[in-house]
Parts: structure tokens; sequence; C-alpha cells
């Protein structure tokens, strides 16, 4: 990367950044019979904006001699925005980071990542009621350059290595599906000795064929860490982009700081430098140091993520949480680690506390629009006067996000994080974003079965 | 590309680049201001090699790649992938590319998106709202080492309108995708308008079984799994409930879907699949009567089908060049009796108009199995919208869902994938569909 061509090319004018990057991604997938894909993936190019309008104009390139006309096409951009728009606070931190695991997937050869995703293939299909398996080993590298014209210089990779399942057992018409996933960090070592977890899943698919479908309806259910994370994540997390908030004063009024959303000793935090997880890292892609926000304190609204620019227009100090997925889009506002902070309450008496409702366990993806959201989940038990009876399947929960955060009557003792990330926003999909949450219990929550 | 073709073959049976120049630019209007212009211009670069009956492949950003020759033979002998036999056949005419959107300038997509904003607001000064251009100009080439070596452009030019309720979240929606500069009528802007005023009267419901009109837009969410259903990958791995179903009746037979890609500035309109095949109009269902799966060339040689121009390098979740082609929709297109969309709603006594979903990734798609939100829904009685719905979802299976087709409307809208879209549908009233609600 030369680090000189490029600010050479930087223009002293008005406000402009550039993000250089080298992005290498490799796959190892196999279906039932074998392991039927290997690819490295291997970009580079590079983005720039300018702001000398009334708002950013944004240019993508994969031609290093592409350079210049992008800054123009850029500023062009910038300047067709009526009106003229400051940055109140620029980052201008100089830093070079790289990464370090203990194990680094890089000194691996691709044989001996198979031979490891092998390992659990084996594990997985000597189950005779195992109807259909994708099986996933992902590895992203990315070394990137950030410089902007009012001094930051920052370099910084990021690694992250995992490995993903989706397990489908079958008997007859019946087909129940579950994932599993490992690692999402640097390290590749996370990533050995999962043979016990693996057959646990493995048992929990086979369960769920005897599990009874739910009559569809409002229960009250507890939602274990993975689900509790997929819930924060979907249903508030992507409210607290503060991008969203920009120019949309009446949404601005509605996520106005201070603004009561639970009860008191619920927290809510996104902390992208906790290390170890899919949203760990140390510079935003604007070059702001990342930090940790608390969104949620004793039931208020207390904080929210920014990029500079909502940073900006709201007055409030960066978080560092301006991210793209790679170079070929403009950084958008994204959540690092969001998680619901741990509470009291053992997952025992949150049990004891329900007459009729549902334990709800592993995340199968959701989705927001604004106050509702909707999210599928992979299982989950029926709770019957304080005690959980018998397992259930085919769930989906949906919810209004204002009327849940407040129906959450208990959160649990302790906080796990998920080892899958994952998050789509205006086209891009962000595999370091990570979630987490103590179990919580949410009253009246509407379920859709199958 | 000749180039890297040649030292490709010095150690490979065969070859294949594939090169795809993408040139694209966003304009967003929100609330009357301008939010920000973003633009590309990427190139994108595929190789695949095959050796001693074995293929892999590589992706790159650039032709002068020096890795690009030695990743693709890590991926050949690492992975178990058959040799395909690359095709030759020259692909005829398809009309893809529309000089009228390649002339717009950023400039000019910046005017048209301000006159959008400025005629939403003249019909409705009290609704706040936006509006999103996109233009996109693509060249793709692909050279084979059995003789193919094809070029074509694509274009394309979308629109999303949309609406903000009081609290700022997301009201009503309306999208086109053409090759061509698609025309916004005062008749979809006056539509977009009155589904917003109804979300003033919420309406909560109970579970309930009754009538349901997708719009055009939303039976995306039905198509992904239908095509889940249809493709060969899926069938040849018993993932999807069709294999041998060929020539069964398993939708109702008010309904035709194809899937064309030879459509005439279609949203996804090629002169030849990412792997050679040329773009075709493959029927899937025929007055319900399953027809053809959607298959490359390896999948067509185990079903004993032709390819069908499906193999495409993206995924659900991105357009990037990501991996080795997989089965995608072209242009999915509705079909069948076709009816007035307003005489069908009309003729509903009691159920739902479904505008949005959300939750279309979830659950199991190739089974058919769906568990939606209706993030926008409108109650209908005695063929009247009465106002919108809160917090129910829609559950099913389409293979349930599809044998209820009651009638077909006239007006075609793109229909939406999660992030993409993937043909044209008009609006389909099912007979009977599980709501759940409070």
């Amino acid at each position: 990367m030369d680090i000189q061509y490029f600010k050479k090319a930087l223009p002293i004018k008005d406000f402009c950044d550039l993000r250089y990057q080298d992005f290498s991604h490799t796959t190892i997938k196999g279906g039932m019979e074998e392991i039927d894909e290997v690819s490295i993936v291997k970009k580079t190019g590079g983005n720039v904006r300018v702001l000398s309008g009334g708002g950013f104009g944004s240019f993508a390139f994969t031609d290093p001699k592409d350079i210049t006309m992008a800054f123009q096409e850029a500023k062009t951009a910038s300047d067709l925005n009526p009106g003229k728009e400051e940055l109140k606070r620029i980052s201008a931190n100089v830093a070079h980071i790289t990464v370090s695991p203990s194990q680094d997937p890089r000194d691996l050869s691709i044989s001996r990542k198979k031979e490891l995703l092998e390992k659990y293939r084996g594990l997985i299909l000597s189950h005779p009621e195992i109807g259909d398996l994708e099986s996933h080993y992902y590895e992203q590298f990315t070394d990137t350059l950030i410089l902007n014209n009012h001094g930051a210089e920052v370099q910084q990779e990021e690694l992250i290595c995992g490995m993903t399942f989706r397990i489908t057992a079958k008997r007859g018409n019946l087909t129940q599906l579950t994932r599993l996933s490992f690692g999402g960090n640097e390290d590749y070592s996370e990533l050995l000795n999962k043979e016990e977890e693996v057959l646990e899943k493995v048992q929990q698919t086979i369960d769920l064929l005897e599990a009874k479908p739910v009559k569809g309806g409002n229960y009250d259910v507890i939602l274990d860490s993975d689900v509790g994370g997929l819930f924060i994540h979907e249903a508030f997390g992507h409210l607290s982009e503060a991008d969203n908030l920009i120019g949309n004063d009446t949404l601005a009024n509605t996520m106005e700081l201070g603004t009561p959303f639970a009860m008191d000793n619920f927290n809510v935090l996104d902390d992208p430098t906790r290390l170890g997880h899919p949203g760990s890292y140390v510079y935003d892609h604007e070059g702001t140091k990342a930090r940790p926000v608390s969104l949620i304190k004793d039931g208020r609204l207390s904080g929210r993520l920014h990029s500079l620019e909502s940073a900006s227009v709201m007055d409030e100090e960066p978080t560092g949480h301006a991210r793209a997925k790679n170079f070929g889009f403009a950084p958008i506002v994204r959540m690092g680690n969001i998680y619901i902070d741990k509470g009291k309450s053992t997952l025992e008496e949150m049990i004891a506390s329900i007459d009729d409702g549902l334990y709800l366990f592993g995340s199968a993806g959701g989705q927001t629009s604004g106050e509702t959201f909707t999210f599928a989940v992979q299982g989950g038990y029926r709770i019957e006067q304080g005690e959980i009876t018998h397992m259930v399947r085919d769930l989906a929960l949906t919810g209004h996000l204002f009327t849940t955060l407040k129906n959450i009557e208990m959160v649990g003792n302790e906080v796990t994080f998920s080892k899958a990330g994952g998050c789509g926003k205006g086209g891009q999909i962000l595999i370091q974003s990570g979630k987490g949450s103590a179990p919580i219990k949410i009253k009246n929550m509407g379920i859709g079965g199958l | 590309m000749r180039q890297l073709l040649n030292k490709a073959l010095t150690s490979a049976d065969g070859g294949e680049v594939y090169k795809r120049d993408v040139h694209s630019t966003s304009v967003d209007i929100k609330l009357g201001k301008l939010k920000g212009i973003n633009a590309e211009k990427k190139r994108e670069v595929s190789l695949r090699l095959t050796k001693n009956g074995l293929m892999g492949a590589a992706v790159s950003t650039s032709l002068e790649d020096e890795t690009l020759v030695d990743r693709a033979l890590i991926a050949l002998e690492n992975q178990k992938s058959d040799a395909v036999k690359f095709p030759s056949e020259p692909p005829r005419m398809v009309f893809s590319f529309s000089p009228e959107v390649d002339q717009l300038k950023t400039e000019d997509l910046t005017k048209m998106a301000f006159d959008l904003s400025h005629r939403l607001k003249e019909k409705a000064p009290d609704i706040p709202g936006g509006v999103r251009i996109q233009k996109n100009i693509k060249r793709i080439s692909l050279l084979n080492s059995a003789g193919f070596n094809e070029t074509y452009d694509h274009s394309n030019l979308s629109i999303s309108l949309y609406t903000l309720t009081e609290k700022g979240f997301m009201g009503t929606s309306k999208e086109y995708s053409s090759g061509k500069v698609p025309e916004v009528t005062d008749r979809d802007l006056d539509r977009l308008i009155q589904l917003h005023r109804l979300g003033n009267q919420t309406i909560t419901m109970e579970n309930e079984k009754m009538p349901v009109v997708f719009s055009g837009n939303v039976m995306g969410a039905l198509m992904l799994r239908v095509l889940g259903g249809v493709n060969g990958g899926n069938v040849l791995k018993g993932t999807s409930p069709l294999q041998d179903k060929i020539g069964e009746k398993l939708f109702s037979e008010k309904i035709t879907i194809r899937d064309d890609g030879k459509m005439a500035f279609g949203v996804n309109t090629c002169l030849f699949d990412d792997e050679g095949t040329p773009g075709k109009n493959t029927v899937l269902y025929e007055k319900g009567v399953l027809k053809n799966y959607l298959v490359n060339i390896e999948q067509g040689k185990k079903l004993n089908q032709e390819p069908t121009g499906n193999a495409l390098k993206r995924t659900l979740f991105s357009k990037e060049i990501e991996d080795t082609p997989a089965i995608f929709d072209t242009n999915l297109i509705i079909e069948g009796d076709h009816q007035e969309d307003e005489l069908i709603l009309k003729g509903i006594k009691r159920g739902l108009l479904i505008t949005g979903v959300m939750g279309a990734h979830t659950g199991n798609i190739n089974r058919g199995d769906f568990s939606l939100n209706i993030s926008s829904g409108y109650l209908i009685e005695n063929g009247k919208l009465q106002g919108k719905i809160k917090g129910a979802m829609i559950t099913g299976n389409i293979y349930d869902l599809f044998k209820n087709v009651e009638a077909v409307g006239m007006h075609y809208e793109v229909m939406r994938s999660i992030f993409y879209h993937m043909g044209y549908s008009p609006m389909v009233l099912f007979k009977e569909a599980s709501i759940v609600g409070k």
C-alpha cells in the first residue's frame, strides 16, 4: 500500500477523507456430501468522501489511478447539495493497529482448516436423522488505511474467523433447523476442541423433531442470551444509530435522551472495545477511536451511536461507530457489540414466575422496520405453572419496540455474547457485528407459530 | 482478459475469465433535503479453471492480479467440484441497456429526485417523506477456452418513494426498477398518500383466517420461497420439496410463474448468465403445474434439463462477486387470469391488503415456510380499506397458500427480495391465510 501516493492525492480544501483497503475473505463450505466450495477472494480498492457543500459526496473505486477523478466526482456530488455543512469535530488520530492472535489462521494451510471442518461435519453426520447440513468456515482479513486532510492517518488490520453450521434434522416430512457457531474473533484456537458443543447441538436438533408446534398468540416469554441479543440488536439497536435521526426531527424527538423506555434496572450498552467478539475493533472507518456507549441506563435513553456527521449535526461527541462492509461502500453508523447488561434474577426465578409461557433459545435471523420488529428462533420450551414441561418448535416473534421494552420484567444475572455476528443495513452485510444479553423475561410477546 | 486466460491455460485444462465493470450513483432526499450522493466505479474479475475433471474459481478487482491463477488452483485442489464443459453457443440479442439511463448525470438524477420530492409535497404538504434514486450501469464480458467471447451492457434505474409517520418511522413506500427510466404516475402518488393516511386509523387484529391480497412488491417474500423450491441445487441436495414433482399440479390453475432473462429492459435482464448460458424464458409453473427447475450447466446435466441461464455471481445478501455462480432469479414474472386491482379489492368482504412485510429471510425458505411480520397491511371490509393493522403476522407455507390463488391483478410492481429486486408481479389474492394477531 503506497501511503505517500494516497496522501499526495488528498485535496487540501474542504473536508476530504480516503479509505483504501486490501480485503481478503477465505471460505470453506460443505454440504451433506463433501466440502464443495473453497475460495480465497482478494479485492483492493478505495472510497473517498468530500464535504464541500450541504452534505457528503462519496466515490468508490478499484483502480488507484482513478483517485483524482474520485475526489472530483465526490466534490461535484457534495456541491450539488445546497448549503455548507461543517463538521464540528474531526478525527486527527495517527495510529497503526496490527492483529496478534494467539493462533493466527493466516499461518495455517487451507487443508488444515478443511480437516477441522471435516471433523465436526463427521460428528454431525454420524446421526442418521440429520437430513441436511450446511457447514462454513470463514476468515476475513482487512488492512485499511484511513486518511483525512485534517491529519488523520490510521492504518488498521482487522481479522475475524469462525465456523457456522446449519443443521437440519428430518423425520418423514418434518424437518427442524438449528444453527451453531464458534469463533467470531481473530483467534483460530477458539475453533478447536468443540466436539461436545457439536454433539449437544445435534441432540437438540433431533429433540426438536419430538417438539410440539405452538398456537400463535401472546405469551410471557424468556429469551436466552442469544435471542435476547438478537432482540436488542433488531428492536432497539438500529434506532440508536444516529444517522437515522439526521433530518428527521420527529424521530429525533421520539429518541430524545432521558426518555423512559424500560424498567429502572434495565441497561443496554454498545462496546466495540470489549475484546474477542465479532464487533470488536479499535478505530472506526473514519479514523475515530471507538468507545463504549451506554444506550439505556436505568431504563432511560442515555446515548446513541455516532459517525462524525451525525455527532456534528446533533452536537454530540463522535463514538467511533461509522463503519463499512468494505471499500465499496461509504461508512454508515453501525453497532459494535450491543448487549443487555446483567440484572439480578436467576434463570430459575424467571421460569418460576411464569404460569403459562415459553422459554426460547437460539436466534435464527430478524428484521426491523422502525417501531416494529420480527425475528425467528430455533426452538423453545413450554413453561406451565412455573416449570418447563415440553419442547416446542417453529417459532417467530413479533412486537412493537416501545411496548416490548416496557414489558421486560426480569433480567438475568449473567451476560453471554453470541459467537456469530452479522447485520444488514443500507445494502451492506457486516459480519463484524456482535450481540449479547443476559436472559430476559418479557410479558405478553407476540408469537407466530407455523 | 485474453492474457489472463492464456496464462491460466498454462496450468489448467480449461478456463473462463469474467469481468464486470460497474458504474453507479445513488441520490437520497429525505424531508426535502439532499442526504447524500454516493457513487462508484469498480471492476470485478473472476477466473474459473478446470483441470483433471475438477474446477476452482478465484475473485479479484484487477485482471493483473498475480495471485488469481494460484488461488483458483488452490480452490480446485481443495473442493469437490466437477469440471463443467464451458459453453460456446453465441447468445442472441436482448434489450438490457438504455442510453437514456446511461446519459443521466449526477445533476440529472438530483433534479429528478427533487422533482419527485416536490410532486409528493404538492399533493400532500402535511406528509413527510423521501426519495431515493439509484442508477447502475454494468458492462459484463466473458471469455472462455471453448471460444465464447461476448460482452453486453446493462442499465438500471431504481426509484423508491416513501412517507414517514408522525414519529418519524417508515409509513408507506413505492418502488420502481427498470432498464429504462420508470414512469412515476399521479395514480401511484395518490395511492401512496391514501395508504399513508390510512395509517392514522390503526386496527388490532385477533387470530383469524381470512382472504389476503399481497401487493406486487411484497410477492417477493413469497417468491423467494418459490425460488428455493425450483433451485436445481436444492432439488439435487433434497432440500427442496419439489424433487420428482415435474408435471404435478402444485399451485392453483389461476397462476403462472416464469423466469424471463430476456425481458426487454427488465431489472435483471441478461444476454448471458455468469457462466455464458444465454438468457432464457423458463416457465416454472404453468397454470399451477410445475414445469421446470432453474439449473446451471452442471445441475442441468444431472437433472436432464437444459441450463436455464440463472447461474449468477451474487448471494442473497450481496450483489458483489463473492463466490462461484449460484442459482438466482432473473426476472420472475407472475401471470394469471388478470383482473382489475380495484375489482379484486372491492370483492373482498373481510380481508387484508399487505404492502410491506419483514422477516422474508427467516425460517426454512427452501421448504416454503414463512412467518412474516406485516409491517404495512390494511384491513378491507366490504371492499373498502378501513385502516392500518398493527402488530400482526402472517404465517404458513407457500405450497398451501398458492393452492388458494383467487385472482391476479393488472398493475405490475417490481418485487423485492430483502436487499434486491427479483422481477415483477401484480397483486395476488389468496382465498385464505392465517393471520396471527393480538
